[in-house]
């Protein structure tokens, strides 16, 4: 398969989830090209049916969209642990 | 002798995106020195094979919509910013906008680093100091 450029993917999958298969580097970067192996509209469906798929390659999930603008869930605090009572 | 790691931030809203690997999954994450702790998206975990059963347990998590309980994991791989942790302890919990980014890089990560993060030149400077 032909790995194509994440312009090109945007165009081929609008508003989806998609899986790529990337090149294995000794420097990681940020990934500009692949090869489609799943798409689809559920991130998590996505995601379980990549665990079955793609175990020993390297790959990426690329949402093709737009991103949301100004997601407030980088607030991410670890509280101090304490027995969970229900 | 320190590596250096290019960043790209256009505008005052962007946050410090650096590259990482969590086994076999390339992912975005966010550089957060005010975390302690280190942060993936659960997604990123399913796909890598690991499952709600693989928990080491609960811990409260403060996010911008409350407090939940966020599970933590071992991930057998985690590498960034020229630094390979195996067997790290990560805490875990589906994100509400994943099409963002993948997690965060906290303190935990960073320990016996230093760590010169120059927002002028855009430059991450790292040396591992142990």
């Amino acid at each position: 398969m032909k790995a194509l450029t994440i312009n090109e993917i945007k165009a081929l999958y609008p508003n989806e989830w998609v899986l790529l298969s990337v090149e294995n580097s000794e420097h990681l970067a940020r990934c500009d090209r692949g090869v489609v192996l799943l798409h689809g509209k559920d991130y998590l469906e996505l995601c379980y049916k990549a665990s079955e798929i793609a175990k020993d390659i390297l790959t990426t999930i690329l949402f093709t969209g737009a991103p949301a603008q100004n997601c407030k869930w980088l607030k991410t605090i670890r509280l101090p642990e304490t027995p969970k009572t229900t | 002798m320190a590596q250096n790691y290019p960043f790209t931030r256009n505008t005052e809203d962007d946050l410090i995106v650096v590259v990482a690997r969590v086994g076999n999954s390339i992912v975005e994450l966010v550089l957060d020195t005010g975390a302690s702790h280190t942060f993936i998206n659960f997604g990123v975990l399913i796909k890598e094979g690991y499952r709600l059963g693989d928990t080491k347990g609960l811990v409260p998590v403060e996010t911008a919509n409350g407090i939940l309980y966020a599970n933590r994991y071992d991930v057998q791989m985690l590498s960034c910013l020229g630094i390979t942790r195996q067997n790290f302890e990560v805490t875990s919990y589906l994100f509400d906008n994943p099409e963002t980014y993948q997690g965060v890089i906290g303190l935990d990560f960073l320990e016996g680093t230093k760590i010169c993060i120059d927002l002028a030149e855009q430059n991450i400077a790292i040396e591992v100091k142990q």
